[in-house]
């Protein structure tokens, strides 16, 4: 399937190529980095527009997004524009207000396809890699901190068996890696500009929500997670405060 | 549903601004380990540039600098304000849709970032409204802060000259610029800071304390003492043997610190020993203060608290503001110096023109006389100049309350964010080409994060057993330990290291210098008191010794960590006799032994430091070729029935002359490292501020 470039209408069949379009010839834009390709890969059409992100509901991986926004459109959004902010005070919370939250915690639905992704990765647990060697080989590159250069020159001179690891170089590790982490594109990056006067400095961030779904999603941390605060007692009766969800402020505002 | 955030600079030229981002739903344990991968890089801003104080320009230009961080900050939190009153239903991975509402609820960064990015000024508090003059003291009672209060004042402040009393606490708090949490919905921007024991505490208070204590014993002559004792601290699990002198060390870090808190009392309250007539007074309020401080922060560090802990602490932390004035002495600011120099000339100059005109024979007289007055009256002058009120003293003062709000204070350490810098930031800036570093720095920090999210995952699976083929699961038994470090749970204590020349008793004897006589007698009173009458060892002098000994130099002891169920800590008390640790002297470490019931020495309750001096292993070939596992001690005694002083609040033990100097125990009945810090030839101090264990349990 051919990758369509969201910003306008070339198409490619090489990832090399789209990259390096994405990279030329809308510089300017913002650079989704790491996860643009494998997002594009999973659904022919994309978001990239941070708000349109946060409007698509639970299931970011079966709902395919709005279509692309313009990219004038996206730059004014993240754009550092110095005046045009002003805050109202109505709306603001004052410090003393008790605010609940209404049906926090409740469970409304279940994940779609939550089982069928459980098994797959029981089945092969080195997806995309096809063999364990492959991810073995991988994680030491990465771990090890083995440059670029050297990593291509592992394949190039012959130590290494590309036909059973599944990668020959670098890129193509990359394009593996890429791919490892199904819920990557919740942890995209984004690039803003902050002008101070003199400077234009760029600066690096990820959606806050992003990193909240990613984490709440990851099954390492199944078991371990808290959905509503609890009072605990020792064995005296006497109230424990411990972690967050045994103190008073978790049972402030979601009761 | 809470966001945690964590955000530093880190130093060199170089420098970044990274933001984190973790989740409050996770146990505190397992979010902030390393391994777990769940503090994420939420951004990386650049550092708005240092300007100089109080030009026009640098003025200018430090609004605008407020305003660009205000819009930074702002377009990160975008999509938490965008759900903050609808919430959101957010796939989780138990397979539920839950619906959530995801906040921000906790903001951990040091003091300066705290006040810069809540538009304060610097020696103000981000949670409530205490006057500059107050900070040293112990009111509770300030009104937390209203920052929607603050932005609408601003502008009313250009326009009107007439201030209430009100608009004067603003004033004198309010820095340039927003708070930048002000219109987060939902989020009460005086909640959002975090006591952090790292800079109040170790950095803070303890920094300062040490001033004022190496003041205090430079007044009093201990200097040489204090070091003494400083250099000849034993080793202890987790605490880093000073190697220095106290004032050789020129760099005090987080580490050092801690390390310091662990053994401060006992170090001042032998070098303080035997105070002189006129000292006793003033010693005894400085270690009241220092142990008041001390508690304190042994009691922050609790992982659990109830409603008496806190309240132990509260009581901890009025009384160190009570003593606290035994030091003001030493607090001393260059201003004040130069006033005390001013003064000290002018009274001088007056008391030579007086002087003169007595007769030779009164002047000498006279002249001690003055320098007295002129003591006591610099004195007095420095007492009323200087004052407790700087921050960190008051920080101190919301540990309690957050504790009820928030839960245990060490898990949001600052620490956690040095940690994470490390991997996500640091060492990517060094792979990078430099050029261009923050693109490189946030890309290349994907692909680790893949590899171990994709093992932590599978890691998950295999604990509840899912169906993995048996190659993975190989492979997640080798990577295990560098990914998660599950340590080995052993209960049962071991002992290693065996000696190659002793083989029976009277190669023991010749080895330890304890005569034949005495190693028969305590092995036979050891066997009538401990074994079951069919399984005695023999009574037989020869056949006692012919029974094969093994010596051995170190026994492992699993120690159960405090306030939790099963996580072991492990001791390894080492007994190496004459011979050599690690080229560095011989060890014979302190231990507790289980010597009576729990009523018994007071508030050692029951167990008694001893001192290790061998470590053995008897085969009693008799009976089964059972292995009898006992250790060869010193024991101690308390003075004073094991009462703690109510100087120091530590207890005293002493080797008796009369007391037998070996005695043989069990092994069993060994419970663990002790801490002693020596204090006279034959007397010790029990050091119980050394870990949290030791502390709940000698009191």
């Amino acid at each position: 399937m051919p990758s369509k470039c969201p910003f306008c209408r070339r198409k490619y069949t090489r990832s090399g190529a789209y990259e390096k379009h994405l990279r030329t010839a809308h510089a300017g834009l913002d650079i989704v980095l790491a996860s643009t390709v494998q997002y594009i890969n999973m659904e022919s059409s994309v978001s990239h527009n941070p708000d349109a992100s946060e409007r698509q509901d639970s299931d970011c991986e079966s709902d395919p997004g709005p279509a692309g926004s313009e990219p004038d459109e996206f730059c004014r959004d993240i754009a550092y524009e110095s005046d045009t902010e002003v805050f109202d005070d109505a709306t603001s919370p004052s410090a003393g207000k008790q605010i609940h939250y209404e049906g926090a915690g409740q469970v409304i639905g279940d994940v779609d396809g939550f089982e069928h992704e459980y098994s797959n990765l029981c089945d092969d647990p080195w997806a995309p890699f096809n063999s364990e060697q492959g991810f073995k080989l991988a994680s030491w590159f990465i771990e090890g901190k083995v440059s670029k250069s050297r990593i291509n020159q592992y394949f190039s001179s012959g130590l290494g068996d590309a036909e059973s690891v599944g990668y020959s170089s670098m890129h193509t590790l990359e394009n593996h890696l890429r791919l490892l982490d199904p819920y990557s594109q919740y942890l995209q990056w984004f690039e803003g500009q902050v002008e101070d006067g003199q400077r234009t400095l760029p600066f690096f961030y990820r959606n806050a929500l992003g990193c909240v779904r990613y984490l709440l999603r990851q099954i390492a941390y199944r078991d371990d997670l808290v959905y509503a605060p609890r009072h605990e007692y020792d064995s005296t009766g006497q109230r424990i405060y411990a972690e967050m969800h045994t103190a008073d402020w978790w049972w402030d505002v979601q009761v | 549903m809470s966001d945690q955030t964590n955000l530093t600079n880190f130093s060199g030229d170089k420098k970044a601004w990274p933001v984190y981002i973790t989740i409050g739903n996770l146990p505190s344990a397992r979010r902030n380990s390393p391994g777990s991968m769940a503090v994420l890089l939420l951004a990386l801003l650049p550092i708005p540039p240092k300007l100089s104080k109080s030009s026009k320009a640098d003025q200018c230009q430090r609004k605008i600098n407020a305003d660009t961080l205000q819009d930074v900050f702002g377009l990160i939190f975008a999509p938490l304000q965008d759900v903050a009153h609808t919430g959101i239903a957010i796939d989780c991975a138990d397979g539920k849709v839950p619906q959530c509402f995801p906040m921000l609820s906790t903001w951990i960064a040091d003091h300066m970032e705290n006040v810069a990015l809540h538009g304060l000024k610097t020696n103000s508090c981000p949670k409530c409204e205490v006057p500059t003059h107050q900070l040293g003291t112990n009111a509770r009672s300030h009104r937390t802060r209203d920052y929607a209060r603050y932005q609408r004042y601003k502008p009313e402040n250009q326009n009107s000259g007439s201030k209430s009393d009100d608009d004067h606490i603003i004033c004198d708090n309010l820095g340039i610029g927003q708070n930048i949490f002000h219109h987060l919905d939902r989020v009460s921007a005086s909640d959002l800071y975090k006591p952090d024991m790292l800079h109040t505490i170790y950095l803070g208070l303890f920094k300062h304390m040490m001033d004022w204590i190496e003041g205090f014993l430079k007044k009093h002559g201990r200097l040489q003492a204090f070091d003494d004792v400083w250099k000849a601290l034993p080793p202890y699990p987790g605490f880093l043997v000073p190697k220095k002198a106290y004032r050789e060390v020129t760099q005090w870090q987080g580490k050092e610190m801690r390390n310091l808190g662990r053994c401060i009392l006992g170090v001042l309250a032998v070098a303080l020993r035997q105070p002189g007539g006129a000292q006793v007074i003033p010693f005894k309020r400085a270690l009241g203060c220092v142990r008041a401080l001390v508690d304190f922060n042994m009691m922050a560090q609790y992982r659990s608290h109830t409603s008496d802990t806190i309240a132990y602490m509260e009581d901890y932390l009025d009384q160190f503001h009570k003593l606290k004035d035994i030091f003001l002495e030493f607090r001393v600011t260059k201003r004040t110096q130069d006033k005390v120099d001013k003064q000290r000339k002018e009274i001088r100059r007056q008391r030579a023109l007086v002087i003169e005109r007595v007769a030779p024979s009164l002047r000498r007289r006279m002249r001690d006389d003055n320098r007295q007055e002129e003591n006591d009256l610099c004195l007095d002058l420095v007492c009323g100049e200087s004052h407790f009120n700087f921050i960190k003293m008051h920080l101190l003062s919301h540990f309690c309350d957050h504790i009820r709000q928030f839960g245990n204070i060490l898990m949001y350490s600052r620490e956690i964010g040095e940690l994470a810098h490390k991997s996500q930031i640091k060492d990517r800036w060094r792979q990078s080409n430099k050029n261009d570093a923050a693109r490189q720095i946030v890309h290349s920090y994907g692909r680790q994060h893949a590899i171990r999210m994709r093992l932590l995952n599978l890691e998950s699976l295999k604990c509840r057993d899912a169906d993995l083929s048996g190659d993975v699961l190989h492979h997640l038994d080798r990577t295990a330990s560098t990914v998660t470090a599950a340590a080995p749970v052993v209960r049962r204590r071991v002992l290693k290291g065996r000696r190659e020349d002793v083989s029976n008793v009277v190669d023991f004897s010749r080895i330890s210098g304890v005569s034949l006589e005495i190693i028969y007698r305590e092995l036979i009173r050891y066997s009538r008191h401990n074994l079951p009458a069919a399984h005695r060892l023999p009574e037989d002098h020869a056949m006692l010794r012919s029974l094969p000994v093994e010596l051995l130099t170190q026994l492992e002891i699993p120690v159960l960590a405090f306030q939790e169920a099963d996580v072991y800590e492990i001791h390894r008390a080492r007994s190496t006799g004459d011979l050599h640790f690690r080229n560095q002297g011989s060890r014979n470490d302190w231990v507790w032994v289980q010597a009576g019931t729990e009523e018994m020495y007071g508030a050692l309750r029951g167990r008694l430091p001893a001192k290790l001096v061998a470590l053995l292993k008897i085969r009693d070939y008799r009976s089964d070729d059972t292995v009898r596992r006992v250790a060869g001690v010193q024991m101690l005694t308390p003075v004073n029935s094991g009462r703690l002083s109510d100087q120091h609040g530590l207890v005293t033990v002493q080797m008796r002359e009369d007391a037998r100097g070996f005695t043989i125990v069990d092994i069993g009945t060994i419970l663990g490292l002790a801490h002693l810090i020596q204090e006279e030839d034959r007397r010790w101090l029990i050091n119980s501020r050394i870990d949290l264990r030791t502390f709940n349990e000698v009191y």
